[in-house]
């Protein structure tokens, strides 16, 4: 069976080196190779983690961000999708959000210099990303682009659709379609 | 200053071996077998990373590190100070010990990792960290933090005093001193773990002494460029042992003395550190940064009791009761790497002894 971590560590690799820009993120249990992107909500001022939420990995690909959340079955995916709904459709996490990411100097450096455009076009600059094990039955959350990682590969599909090897060009036909 | 040329005793003498070991001279490139290399992991996606490193590691198994106790014997003595991310065994041996860390390597930060990397050391077992030399820190205070040059000299003592490998490899950052994360920084940790493999774990590899004569250069560079870190920085002096004595007889109302193999050092390192009484169960980045200070300042041989200057921990605010609770000589807790390396520990009312 394939663990979150290998499926962490695979899709964060083979993004990379597809040519996708992999910004941050943080692997389970912690200690990152990545820059740490940690979100605030602003009415949520429990201290520590709380009153906060991060993603497993952040990657930027034409002029949109992807939030990925990785886990090793598609059976434990609903917190994950729940948390990206959340993110997207609430603007205060969405703020957050480009806070964190400004805090890191990675907003403007990204493509989104201006935070009211990046959260008053939240529905079309962020994208969520499910990455599981290959689960040939498995069909994401309509809107959610699924990425199946495991040691021998890692493959992009959308719904029923078939799994591409080529994540460039998935993950671009994905965004030119969902805009 | 010192100068720091290669190690010629251990280009002779790589390592201590028989003819018949993987590591015997001109048997060792054929003998490798890939599949016996096992990769201990602190977490997964290290090992996953490490793995690629090199297509060498490609047949290579994973074991994660457990917790204190549960690990086979070998494992447990490396990790007794301090768990390293990585630990390569060939044949049930380990052969290197491998750190990571993204961490700005400012202040005392770089102290916070020492600990397991001296371990390894102490088995013979070369140790590589990999870490940023400069990167951007962010937060409230962002700014560009470099290297306390000081950790690099204190690897090429801790090469010298062991004779075995102890590297510092620079995980590079870009023009804007961010750390780069695209893949490409693996490039250099990925040439010096493949060809230390290819040679047959060979210390005397070529990426070995490429990079001691980088980190030397390194060392020479960034003290040119900011003079304190040629010297100790100021929670740490060097003082006449007779100095020590009086503080001794001081602390102690009179009651303690010099420890005499204590005298034999006329000089001794003075590590003061300002934690109180209600804040001194801790260990962090003291403990680590201790190393370092003992391997630049004191240490002349590879037991902690080999030195030429005393180390003595210095905590004015805390007394030995309090010291004693909070920081006991425990194996089961991390408070036992205050008694690797120190001669003892001046308190706020006397002195305790760990070594002569």
């Amino acid at each position: 069976m394939t663990d979150e971590d290998t499926v962490w560590y695979y899709t964060w690799k083979r993004l990379n080196s597809a040519g996708i820009r992999v910004i941050g993120g943080e692997p389970p249990g912690g200690s990152s190779p990545l820059p740490r992107i940690e979100m605030k909500h602003p009415d949520k001022t429990a201290k520590g983690s709380r009153g906060s939420r991060k993603c497993d990995l952040y990657a930027v690909h034409d002029g949109t961000l992807l939030l990925i959340e990785a886990k090793d079955s598609h059976s434990k995916v609903q917190g994950d999708v729940d948390k990206m709904v959340d993110i997207i459709d609430d603007p205060g996490w969405a703020g957050a959000l480009w806070d964190a990411m400004d805090e890191r100097r990675l907003a403007a450096r990204n493509g989104f210099p201006d935070r009211a455009a990046f959260v008053r076009d939240r529905s079309q600059l962020i994208a969520p990303v499910l990455a599981v094990p290959p689960e040939p039955g498995f069909e994401p959350p309509e809107g959610y682009l699924l990425i199946e990682s495991d040691e021998g590969r890692t493959t992009i599909r959308t719904g029923r659709s078939d799994p591409s090897m080529d994540l460039q060009y998935a993950l671009s036909e994905y965004l030119e379609l969902r805009n | 200053m010192r100068s720091f040329g290669p190690l010629y005793s251990l280009l002779v003498h790589p390592r201590k071996v028989d003819s018949t070991s993987i590591w015997a001279p001109g048997t060792v490139h054929r003998a490798l077998e890939p599949s016996r290399l096992v990769i201990f992991c602190d977490a997964k996606h290290e090992g996953l990373w490490f793995r690629d490193l090199s297509p060498l590691l490609s047949d290579a198994s994973f074991e994660t590190i457990g917790g204190r106790g549960t690990n086979p014997p070998l494992i447990e003595k490396l990790i007794y100070y301090d768990r390293p991310d990585i630990i390569l065994l060939y044949d049930g041996e380990p052969v290197l010990v491998l750190e990571k860390t993204s961490e700005v390597p400012s202040g005392h930060n770089i102290g916070q990792r020492l600990g397991r990397m001296v371990r390894a050391l102490e088995y013979e077992v070369p140790a590589i960290m990999f870490m940023p030399f400069d990167s951007m820190k962010h937060g409230k205070f962002s700014s560009l933090c470099n290297l306390n040059a000081r950790v690099l000299e204190g690897y090429l003592r801790m090469w010298d005093i062991h004779s075995t490998p102890a590297l510092a490899v620079n995980w590079p950052s870009d023009s804007d001193w961010e750390l780069i994360t695209d893949g490409s920084e693996d490039d250099g940790i990925s040439a010096v773990v493949h060809d230390f493999i290819q040679s047959g774990f060979d210390w005397g590899c070529d990426e070995f002494f490429r990079h001691r004569a980088l980190m030397a250069e390194e060392f020479t560079r960034r003290v040119a460029a900011h003079g304190p870190y040629g010297r100790p920085p100021p929670s740490v002096k060097i003082v006449p042992t007779r100095v020590l004595a009086g503080m001794i007889r001081q602390r102690s109302g009179g009651t303690r003395s010099l420890p005499a193999k204590w005298a034999n050092r006329p000089e001794t390192v003075v590590y003061t550190m300002g934690m109180t009484e209600q804040k001194c169960k801790r260990q962090d980045p003291y403990t680590g940064m201790q190393f370092l200070y003992d391997y630049q300042h004191c240490r002349n041989g590879p037991d902690p009791g080999d030195k030429r200057r005393n180390l003595v921990l210095d905590f004015p605010k805390v007394s030995i009761r309090r010291w004693k609770e909070a920081n006991p000589n425990n194996p089961r807790t991390k408070s036992v790497l205050w008694y690797a390396t120190a001669n003892g520990f001046l308190l706020s009312d006397g002195l305790i002894e760990v070594r002569d």
